[in-house]
C-alpha cells in the first residue's frame, strides 16, 4: 500500500518516547515496542503535530538541494506505519496547526530514510505472577 | 450459659503489616484465614525509613454472587497469571481463582476485598500468594510503583541495579559485587521502582533470595542453603533470607546509579560494555511486568524510559572468574563504573 501526503492519522494508542539514538514507539494496546531511527522520529513528531506531509517534503527538498524527493523515503515510511497498525489512512484532511504554519523541524546534516522496526514479540500478556515476567512453561 | 438458638457473634481478627511503601491492614473472619493471608504477605520486605500509604484487605466468605462473578471474570479475563485471572481497570480491578474466589480492588478507597471459598483456603501457598499479590500489584502500580526483575548492590557512591531473567545471573552477580569491601545488598530478584517525589528510586520487594546449587558451591556464606529442599520439583534453587547470607543488608529505598545486565560469556574473564538507551529500554520492558490498564501501562513505560535515558547501563559478560575470584571482579566492576560515570 502506498500512502499519499496528508492522508495519515497516527494511532492514539501509540506513545513515542525520544531517546538518544532516535525514539521508541510503544503500543499500549498490543504491548509491542518499535525502534525508530532519528529521521523516523522527526517524521513521527511531524505527523504527531497534525501537520500535513507536503510541507515536510518541501522542507527536505530545500534543506538537501540536489537530492531526489523520492529518496527521502516518506511515502514508504507512511506505508510501513499503516502496515504495522501504527497509523491509518486518514479519511479527512488533517487539521492545520493552530498557528497556521508548519515550522520546519531541525534536520540532520544528511537524511537517512526513516525506519521503524518492531522489537521481537509483544510483551507477554500471560506471565507467571503479578511480579514475575517469566512466561509459564506449557504443560 | 449460651442462650439456645443464639449465635455467638464472631469478631474479625485483624493485623497490620509493613510492606514496601504500603501499610497493610488485614481483617479476616478467623485466625486461620488471617494466618493464610499473613503467610502470603510474609515474604515482602519491610524496611523502615520511608513513607507508607495505607491499604485495607478485608477477607470475607464467598457467596453465590461473588462465586458467580469470579467465574465470569475468569472466563473473560484480560490478565492471566498462573493461578489467578482478572481484569485491571482504572476504578475497580478484579481477580479470580478457578475455584471461584474473588479479589476486588477499589482504587479510590484503597480497599481490597477477598471473597474466599473453602477450596482456595485449602489451596497451596503459591495460589494464595498470587491471589493476594495480584490486587496489591495493581495498587502499587496505581501509586506509581512498578516491578522490575532485578537485584541491587551498593558500593561507595554506586548502587547497581542488576537486571535479568531467571537464570541470567542476577544473584551470582550480586554476591560477587558484595565481595568488594563495604558493599551492601539492597535487593534480590524483585524491585519496585518509582519516580514519585522526583528522584528515581527502587526498593526491594522481597526479604528472601533463591540460590542455585552452583552459586551455593561458589560462595562460602551460602553453604547452609545446601541443606534446604529445592523450591519445587522443577526448580532446584534453595530459598533463604538475605540477612541469613550476610549482615550487610539494607532493604531501604535506594537511588540506582548504574544498570547492569549480566550474561554468561563462557570465557575466563568478565568484562563490561556500554549499552545504548534504546537497547536498555527494550530489555527493561522485558523484565518489568506491565498492567493491562492503559493509564498505568503508560506511566510504567514513562518510568522505564526515564531509567533507560538517565542511568548508565552496561552488559556484564560474566566469565568463570565471577565464581573463582569474585572479589577481583567486584573491584574491576566498580572501578569501571567510577571511570565511566564521573560526577
Amino acid at each position: 500500500m502506498s500512502f499519499a501526503p496528508q492522508s495519515v492519522a497516527l494511532n492514539p494508542d501509540v506513545v513515542c518516547s525520544p531517546l538518544a539514538e532516535g525514539a521508541v514507539l510503544f503500543d499500549l494496546s498490543s504491548k509491542q515496542y518499535y525502534a525508530l531511527n532519528a529521521t523516523g522520529m522527526i517524521v513521527w513528531q511531524w505527523l504527531e503535530d497534525g501537520s500535513p506531509i507536503a510541507p515536510l517534503e518541501a522542507a527536505l527538498e530545500q534543506h538537501y538541494p540536489g537530492t531526489r524527493p523520492d529518496t527521502f523515503g516518506l511515502r514508504e515510511f507512511g506505508s510501513r506505519l499503516i502496515d504495522l497498525g501504527l497509523a491509518e489512512p486518514a479519511t479527512a484532511s488533517p487539521v492545520a496547526p493552530a498557528n497556521g504554519t508548519s515550522e520546519a523541524p531541525s534536520l540532520p546534516s544528511t537524511w537517512a530514510p526513516p525506519d521503524v522496526t518492531p522489537h521481537g514479540r509483544p510483551l507477554s500478556k500471560v506471565i507467571l505472577s503479578p511480579f514475575d515476567p517469566t512466561v509459564p512453561v506449557p504443560e | 450459659m449460651a442462650v439456645a438458638g443464639a449465635e455467638t457473634p464472631t469478631l474479625p481478627v485483624t493485623t497490620s503489616l509493613a510492606l514496601p511503601w504500603l501499610s497493610v491492614h488485614v481483617s479476616a473472619p478467623s485466625p486461620g484465614v488471617l494466618a493464610r493471608v499473613s503467610d502470603a504477605l510474609a515474604k515482602y520486605a519491610r524496611a523502615d525509613g520511608d513513607a507508607r500509604r495505607d491499604v485495607a484487605i478485608d477477607v470475607v466468605p464467598a457467596t453465590d454472587v461473588t462465586t458467580a462473578s469470579a467465574r465470569a471474570i475468569a472466563a473473560h479475563a484480560t490478565v492471566a497469571y498462573q493461578f489467578v485471572h482478572g481484569h485491571a481497570a482504572a476504578d475497580v480491578t478484579t481477580f479470580a481463582t478457578v475455584d471461584g474466589s474473588l479479589a476486588t480492588l477499589s482504587h479510590a478507597t484503597r480497599q481490597i476485598t477477598l471473597a474466599v471459598t473453602t477450596e482456595v483456603f485449602d489451596a497451596p501457598y503459591s495460589t494464595w500468594a498470587d491471589f493476594v499479590a495480584a490486587p496489591l500489584a495493581e495498587l502499587w502500580r496505581d501509586d506509581g510503583c512498578h516491578p522490575l526483575h532485578a537485584a541491587s548492590v551498593t558500593h561507595g557512591r554506586h548502587t547497581a541495579l542488576i537486571v535479568g531473567a531467571s537464570g541470567a545471573g542476577k544473584t551470582t552477580t550480586a554476591l560477587a559485587l558484595l565481595q568488594a569491601p563495604d558493599s551492601t545488598w539492597r535487593a534480590d530478584d524483585k524491585v519496585l521502582l518509582t519516580a514519585t517525589g522526583g528522584a528515581l528510586r527502587g526498593i526491594s520487594l522481597y526479604r528472601n533470595t533463591n540460590v542455585a546449587p552452583a552459586t551455593i558451591r561458589a560462595f562460602a556464606a551460602l553453604q547452609f542453603a545446601e541443606q534446604r529442599p529445592p523450591l519445587d520439583p522443577t526448580n532446584d534453587k534453595r530459598a533463604c533470607l538475605l540477612d541469613e547470607v550476610t549482615d550487610a543488608v539494607d532493604l531501604r529505598a535506594f537511588e540506582p546509579t548504574a544498570l547492569i545486565f549480566p550474561s554468561q560469556s563462557g570465557t575466563a574473564d568478565s568484562h563490561l560494555s556500554r549499552m545504548d538507551a534504546t537497547s536498555v529500554l527494550l530489555r527493561l520492558a522485558g523484565q518489568s511486568p506491565m498492567s493491562s490498564e492503559r493509564g498505568r501501562a503508560r506511566a510504567h513505560h514513562d518510568l522505564l524510559c526515564r531509567l533507560a535515558a538517565g542511568v548508565p547501563a552496561f552488559v556484564l559478560s560474566a566469565g568463570t572468574d565471577m565464581l573463582h575470584t569474585p572479589a577481583a571482579v567486584a573491584t574491576r566492576v566498580f572501578r569501571h563504573l567510577d571511570a565511566t560515570t564521573q560526577r
